[in-house]
């Protein structure tokens, strides 16, 4: 498997779209002075994690894990691994948590300081 | 039915827990009841955490499968000596620090003390779970619940400076956390497992894959931030400087949790597979402690805040720590493990100290040192004694300690980080001694007499002391429960 040859390329096209995520998710972080900002690029990060363990599971073909009906045809059935899928509820779940708190942080931060700019922000630190 | 002694790894993690969901439902209604659920529950934590260690110790490791199914499928918890002991000291510091609690509170206001309570209570059960789980997702899980635990602490007194520090804390942890993330995910499709023990199974066969090498590359990354390992460090002097003193003293513990997760990723998923040199890790891991070393030393000399000093020495230690796990010998991992529980005992009789002297005194400045030894002798006195453990001067704990792991960079053939460690032990001598000669040398210059506050807060400090000193003398006791440890942990083939 060579990783310059084109059909390995465009046959793994989801894990690039997770990998261009989450570098767009780092730049934004590092980049954007906005505390709300920096916060929307670790979300974008998380995101793309989701995708690339979505990616992880699937299958060709594959149908979604769900156990049929007593007498129904399973010979031929394919399925994706439910496995990562559940994990990613749970992470989901995770990171709206820390969304909300970060969020919730940065609104009592506006309160106080009159400004989300993390330049100004940390000097004040 | 199995008796209740069988389930002892799942109680003491749930306990806290449970506790945790009951404390704002009470609160609510009774703000007086929370306290005694909070000491009851952390009370009977210590209790199963005793019993725990006390079936280990005899029996050896214990296995708990979660809800009964085994572990390809299931999520496993062991409690093997190294999780043992770190659970008993977890369980031990926290109850220590819920009965400190009550003498910050009024500084803290009336109506954050549910909430204080809760997150303390929900911070202790993570931590547990974080030292006795088996499963690199749960792992995950756990990290996050008390990472949100931890930032609410930070923040918890809602004023501008110690937002802007959880705020810090929250953007630094939770890319961490995204990087732990990935990193499982990684080691998840190359072995298809997610159990910590059947992964070091399958990895040496698969050890040369890229995918491999940069799940695990990611995992070190992502836990260091939770470590506070240099660089990574940089949340933890605002965070210790602007949060309530009860925070740093679970944060210590959590620091604890998150190196005990190092040890496990090291030597339990990797452990068998290091033995080929595919991977340059020990050497890597002994390069960012030695530095981490050096640097917060020197950094720690030039702060004037006794908070962010006392940071940029847990800094530091937690690099010795970190150096003793790389060195990958049975002297070494047990140096580790001993700082792990010296450094514990005597930094949280620092904070706690320190949070004494803020209350009574308000000295936050080393400055203010001057004289306190005449006004305070006692909070003083416990102070020295932990200040004296963690320099490391012959025949306390944090001596001890050090020893372990600079004689193992010796048996290793690596001087230069015995050198490190003498070094270090200088520098920290010097920005102690410099508290101590202000202390006890210095007339004071204050108009009207200090007074040494609640007897709890003297008796609690001077415990700790003396514990931090003991240690040193008393170096078997820990030491035969670590050992074994450190064998199981080697025997996979290092």
């Amino acid at each position: 498997m060579n990783a310059l040859d084109p059909d390995f390329i465009l046959g793994h096209y989801n894990y690039w779209v997770s990998i261009v995520l989450i570098m767009i998710g780092l730049y934004t972080m590092i980049a954007k002075k906005n505390l709300i900002k920096k916060f929307i690029g670790l979300n974008i990060i998380e995101t793309a994690i989701f995708l690339f363990y979505i990616s992880l599971g699937d299958v060709d073909g594959g149908v979604a894990p769900i156990l049929p009906k007593e007498g129904a045809e399973t010979g031929a059935m394919l399925y994706a691994n439910p496995l990562p899928s559940a994990m990613m509820l749970t992470a989901i779940v995770v990171t709206l948590c820390m969304t909300a708190l970060a969020l919730s942080f940065a609104v009592l931060i506006y309160r106080r300081y009159g400004t989300l700019d993390a330049g100004r922000l940390m000097e004040e630190l | 039915m199995t008796p209740i002694t069988d389930h002892l790894p799942i109680l003491v993690v749930m306990i806290p827990v449970i506790a945790a969901y009951i404390t704002p439902l009470v609160g609510i209604l009774l703000d007086r009841t929370v306290k005694g659920i909070a000491v009851a529950a952390v009370s009977v934590n210590l209790a199963c955490s005793l019993l725990l260690t006390h079936r280990v110790l005899i029996h050896g490791p214990v296995s708990y499968n979660l809800s009964g199914v085994a572990p390809p499928l299931g999520i496993e918890f062991v409690a093997d000596h190294l999780g043992a002991v770190l659970s008993l000291l977890i369980s031990a510091i926290t109850l220590i620090a819920i009965i400190y609690l009550q003498a910050t509170i009024p500084d803290l206001g009336r109506k954050k003390t549910t909430i204080f309570y809760t997150l303390i209570l929900l911070a202790a059960g993570a931590t547990q779970g974080i030292v006795l789980t088996n499963d690199l997702f749960n792992l995950f899980v756990l990290i996050e619940i008390l990472a949100i635990a931890m930032y609410g602490l930070v923040a918890i007194r809602a004023d501008g400076k110690s937002l802007l520090a959880g705020y810090k804390y929250l953007l630094i942890g939770s890319a961490g956390s995204a990087l732990i993330l990935i990193g499982t995910g990684f080691l998840f499709i190359s072995t298809g497992t997610l159990n910590m023990t059947l992964m070091g199974e399958i990895l040496p066969d698969i050890i040369h894959s890229w995918t491999v090498l940069a799940g695990f590359a990611l995992l070190i990354a992502g836990l260091s931030t939770k470590i506070g390992l240099f660089p990574l460090h940089i949340w933890m002097p605002d965070a210790y400087a602007h949060a309530p003193s009860i925070t740093p003293v679970i944060s210590t513990l959590a620091l604890k949790a998150g190196l005990v997760a190092l040890i496990r990723l090291v030597y339990v998923i990797f452990g068998p597979s290091l033995s080929g040199e595919a991977v340059p890790l020990p050497s890597v891991l002994a390069l960012l402690g030695a530095v981490a070393i050096v640097i917060c030393s020197i950094v720690a000399l030039q702060q004037s805040d006794i908070r962010r000093m006392l940071a940029y020495s847990t800094g530091a230690n937690t690099g010795c720590i970190v150096l003793g796990i790389s060195l990958a010998t049975s002297t070494g991992l047990e140096g580790a493990m001993l700082h792990m529980i010296t450094h514990t005992v005597a930094k949280v009789c620092l904070f706690i100290a320190a949070d004494a002297l803020l209350i009574q005194a308000g000295i936050r400045m080393v400055e203010d040192f001057r004289g306190l030894a005449d006004e305070m002798p006692y909070t003083m006195a416990g102070f020295s004694l932990g200040a004296i453990s963690i320099i490391g001067i012959p025949l306390s704990g944090g001596f001890m300690s050090k020893i372990y792991v600079a004689n193992a960079a010796i048996g290793a053939g690596l001087l230069i980080y015995a050198g490190v460690i003498l070094f270090w032990t200088l520098l920290t001598a010097l920005y102690f001694f410099r508290i101590f000669r202000l202390a006890y040398f210095e007339p004071s210059h204050r108009k009207h007499r200090l007074d040494e506050g609640k007897w709890h807060m003297i008796l609690i400090v001077l415990l700790l002391g003396a514990a931090s000193i003991l240690l040193g003398f008393f170096v078997e006791i820990p030491m035969e429960m670590i050992r074994p440890a450190a064998d199981t942990l080697l025997g996979g083939g290092l």
